[in-house]
């Protein structure tokens, strides 16, 4: 019923798109999951893609293009999402790929787009590798990479345990694939960059979307962390931090993630079982930054969801946006160098840029660059149902170009 | 001592049999008991941990062999095939790379690796650019498993999980043109053994050729004590289960080991109870024991403590009373010899003296009244005189050899102490002395008033005699309760403390003159009537006699 309504959201889209009267409107095919695992997020990005699409509706005047936005719904699978993909090219003609929330469907979907020579914007999926080993011309990344999000990690266990004696004992669980294992390494090369005295005392990899997590919750216990970096997102992160606390698990270590454990969906489906003083993190947050964009965007979405936006609803909000910009600083969409040229270039001011900032690419990388803030869970009943949200905020503004490790 | 020492013995001998004999069962009962429940136990946990192993290790197997049909199906296709064809540049087709995807969409394969008959990787699904190539295989283990074969593990290293490879020959006219391979998540077969997992007792290890030890989350771990081993899930490979904390801990075993606490704190309670038992019975057993020996060396004097619980206080009781009687007994028999003998004696006294000394005063008598001369009349009275004297002393001799039986009737004490005072003032003031009656004037006793009588007159004559000038001798009855009680009392020389003790024995005599006998008559017409006399007495002081006699005396307690 959910994937009928959204099929149909994202016909109504394309057609009030044709009904704006330009004679060639941006086609942009958008891959989501709308069930599944991760429906949540497709769904999410639905709806901003929807608010988005309005404001620049709103915008025609100042030489903003006519979009014509098709969401179809991946559920998560790699084939599946291909195949989605290749109808978007082959047969849609689409000038623009977006979405995509796993980033093992995204390499797929990036070297398709690398073949075909198709735009892809990249509005969630977070590996570090699409930006480096994985990157061409015709990619770019407007939310927030997991490189950036352990950075900022990194800078903030520096900074919370700099006076430790002993190392640090850090053990890390992370879902198996590529995202996970990039996480992980980016932390140690983070940490080690900035001199935290660590030891790594255990690694462990469930599989993605596992739903037993007891045996590693059991192995994280016996090797006695210190801090347990968690590098999953998602219904994941939500069924992890159940069983640890269950098993007792989260009162014996720090329990951190500083990627995507702190989305407002996760915090809502945890409700009242999300312990105090988890450090989490996460590309988007309602309650932050407190701006007028920010609360606009929160409010603005709640109005036509019903209910608080997860960070995956910023991300396809930011990408439309940034299809919009591209697009009307290269005067059409079928300049390809134009376009690339104006996306390396792209400056925008998004709801999760705080005061006196504005989120920008890196043109090397194709990474936008954006601040990330972390916080501990706190009690917070402005946004139910989540009854537990971030604060005591720690904010780390990117730096200037996008970070090469030792790796790449 | 040596008496003593068998009836402890022997109260020792009873409680440690007892004991022995309640232990033995107990020991016993609890040796077989664990011994049971060990087997008990050993076989369950054995059987459910053999049932366990197993279930998983057919449930590897099952893994495996899904693998291993996967890879088949791929090898199979002819787009495989053709990968490898001679001259033609290795391209995957749309088809096939949508299978892989497919096959791979479950998450437990990394990658699918093509490679060429030198073991070089043409091609990788998916296609990432970025992994070094190609692993140095050799070093892996590398076993034959049905048509593939098993490379690896490669446990989890330098942030990244660990791998095995299930590889499968491609068959081309016959002959091997190259492989494909399935690169596995590890993880995914070593989490079948999760089920074994058992935290802080044991836990499950897949072991390839010994010297590889995986967890079940799939990282390498230190080889443990193995308690169990499944076979083969395939050449070399298996899963063990090592100890991993304190086996005693668990719950069924923690339970054994109270059930034989407390048949030791029964055993050392019983123990413990049985030693006080014994010591108690010999505290209890020890007076008895000396009071017997005491009675056998004729001591009749040392009661035994009759605080004993029960049975012991019952016995010692009855010891006690058995004591009082025996010495009774003892003490009557001596009597009734003595006056036996008296009385053999008394008879021939009145035979052999009495009768002559008859015949000897008729005929003084005869020879009085035909003497004329005063002076020889004189003689003859003062023979007389003497003969009297020896009849009257042989007569209070057989008195006291045989005495005369009580008559019992009720007599007014009043009166008797009234003719006994008539009769004795005379005495009494030829003494310079006075008698004083006190008292309660309606008693009444069961008594042979003659008897009575005889008592107190030679009680008070006693007394007079005892007194000096203007002495005083007082009779005083009362009664308090069941009995009643008569005083003599005089304030005259009295008598120390040897005399007293002597004082009833006959033929005993501190009075010139006196036989020795008024006492123990008394004494004897006394207890005739079922009375007591005691007698207190002091030099320069007097002499107090005090006379109990019950008010409801009844004849069959004279015996």
């Amino acid at each position: 019923m959910a994937i009928h309504k959204i099929t149909t959201l994202a016909t109504t889209i394309a057609l009030l798109a044709i009904d704006g009267g330009l004679a060639q409107p941006v086609k942009i095919g958008c891959l989501y999951p709308l069930s599944g695992p991760a429906g949540l997020y497709g769904r999410d990005s639905a709806i901003a893609i929807r608010l988005a699409q309005r404001r620049i509706e709103s915008l025609r005047g100042a030489g903003y293009p006519e979009l014509e936005i098709i969401v179809e719904d991946t559920r998560s699978k790699p084939l599946r999402s291909l195949q989605f993909a290749r109808k978007f090219i082959d047969t849609d003609q689409v000038d623009f790929l977006c979405g995509v929330v796993s980033s093992g469907i995204a390499l797929s979907i990036t070297e398709l787009a690398r073949q075909t020579e198709t735009f892809f914007i990249g509005t969630d999926h977070a590996s570090p590798s699409l930006v480096s080993t994985e990157l061409h011309p015709f990619y770019f990344r407007v939310s927030n990479d997991i490189r950036l999000s352990m950075l900022a990690g990194a800078k903030y266990i520096r900074d919370q345990y700099s006076v430790s004696a002993k190392p640090l004992r850090i053990a890390f669980i992370g879902p198996d694939y590529e995202y996970g294992y990039e996480a992980w390494e980016d932390l140690r090369w983070f940490l080690q960059e900035n001199g935290v005295d660590f030891e790594v005392v255990g690694e462990f990899w469930p599989k993605l979307f596992e739903t037993d997590y007891s045996i590693y919750v059991e192995a994280l216990d016996q090797v006695q962390p210190d801090v347990i970096v968690d590098g999953h997102w998602g219904v994941d992160v939500v069924t992890l931090i159940k069983q640890a606390a269950q098993h007792g698990l989260l009162e014996k270590a720090t329990f951190m993630n500083f990627d995507a454990g702190g989305n407002y969906e996760v915090l809502a489906q945890l409700g009242n079982d999300v312990p105090l003083g988890l450090v989490l993190s996460a590309r988007h947050h309602v309650n932050w930054p407190p701006t007028q964009s920010n609360r606009d965007f929160v409010q603005a979405f709640h109005e036509e969801a019903g209910r608080f936006p997860s960070y995956a609803a910023e991300g396809a909000y930011s990408g439309i946006l940034a299809i919009a910009e591209a697009v009307k600083a290269a005067g059409s969409a079928g300049d390809a160098d134009a376009i690339r040229s104006a996306l390396s270039s792209l400056k925008l001011k998004l709801p999760e840029d705080p005061e006196g900032f504005v989120s920008f690419m890196d043109p090397l990388s194709h990474q936008m660059m954006q601040a990330q803030a972390i916080g501990r869970t706190v009690v917070d009943n402005r946004f139910l149902p989540a009854t537990r949200l971030l604060g005591g905020w720690s904010v780390y503004l990117p730096p200037r170009q996008w970070p090469e490790t030792q790796r790449n | 001592m040596r008496l003593a020492l068998t009836g402890l013995t022997l109260a020792r001998r009873y409680l440690w049999g007892s004991l022995v004999a309640a232990l033995i069962p107990l020991l016993i009962v609890a040796f077989l008991y664990d011994r049971y429940s060990v087997d008990l136990l050993d076989n369950l946990v054995r059987n459910r941990i053999d049932n366990q192993l197993e279930s998983i290790a057919a449930k590897s197997e099952n893994f495996i062999a899904v693998q291993t049909g996967r890879l088949e199906s791929i090898v199979d296709l002819p787009d495989t095939t053709a990968l490898f064809k001679q001259g033609v540049p290795a391209q995957i087709t749309d088809q096939l790379l949508d299978l892989l995807l497919l096959e791979m969409e479950s998450g437990d394969i990394y990658a699918v690796e093509f490679m060429d008959i030198d073991g070089n990787v043409i091609q990788t699904i998916p296609p990432t650019r970025q992994r070094a190539r190609p692993y140095d295989y050799t070093t892996l283990p590398f076993v034959p498993h049905g048509k593939a074969e098993i490379i690896g593990p490669e446990p989890p290293r330098s942030g990244r999980p660990g791998w095995f490879l299930i590889r499968m020959p491609v068959i081309l006219n016959q002959e091997i043109v190259g492989f494909v391979s399935l690169r596995m998540r590890l993880s995914s077969l070593t989490e079948q053994v999760a089920g074994l997992l058992k935290p802080d007792l044991y836990e499950p290890r897949v072991v390839v050729f010994d010297r590889i030890n995986l967890t079940a989350v799939g990282t390498a771990a230190e080889p443990g004590t193995a308690i169990a081993r499944s076979r083969h899930i395939m050449p070399g490979w298996r899963i063990d289960l090592v100890e991993d904390g304190d086996l005693f801990s668990e719950p069924r075993t923690q339970v054994r080991y109270q059930l034989l606490l407390i048949a030791a704190i029964s055993a050392i309670s019983v123990t413990v109870l049985f030693i006080r038992m014994s010591q108690r019975v010999t505290r209890y057993l020890l007076p008895l024991s000396e009071g017997a020996r005491a009675i056998s060396n004729g001591d009749f004097t040392n009661p035994v403590p009759e605080d004993g619980p029960g049975e012991m206080g019952a016995l010692a009781q009855a010891f006690n009373r058995m004591r009082v009687q025996l010495e009774r007994m003892i003490s009557s028999r001596v009597d009734m010899e003595r006056r036996a003998a008296l009385g053999n004696i008394a008879a021939g006294i009145a035979h052999e003296v009495r009768n002559p000394l008859t015949t000897v005063a008729a005929t003084l008598y005869g020879l009085k009244q035909g003497e004329r001369d005063s002076e020889r009349r004189e003689m003859y009275n003062i023979v007389s005189e003497e003969i009297i004297r020896v009849d009257q002393t042989i007569a209070e001799f057989l008195k006291y050899a045989k005495p005369n039986e009580a008559v019992i009737e009720i007599v007014q004490l009043r009166h008797i102490f009234k003719s006994t005072k008539t009769l004795l003032s005379a005495a009494a003031h030829e003494k310079g002395g006075e008698i004083s009656l006190i008292g309660d004037s309606s008693i009444e006793l069961l008594i042979d008033p003659a008897h009575l009588r005889q008592i107190l007159l030679n009680l008070t004559l006693n007394a007079i005699q005892a007194i000096a000038p203007s002495g005083h001798v007082s009779l005083r009855a009362h009664r308090p309760g069941k009995v009643v009680e008569i005083s003599i009392t005089d304030d005259g020389s009295g008598m120390d403390e040897e005399s007293v003790g002597k004082a009833l024995r006959p033929f005993f005599t501190t009075r010139p003159g006196g036989t020795g006998l008024g006492l123990p008559i008394t004494n004897q017409l006394v207890e005739a009537n079922g009375g007591t006399m005691i007698i207190e007495s002091s030099c320069g002081h007097g002499t107090v006699i005090t006379l109990r006699f019950p008010t409801d005396f009844d004849r069959s307690n004279q015996s």
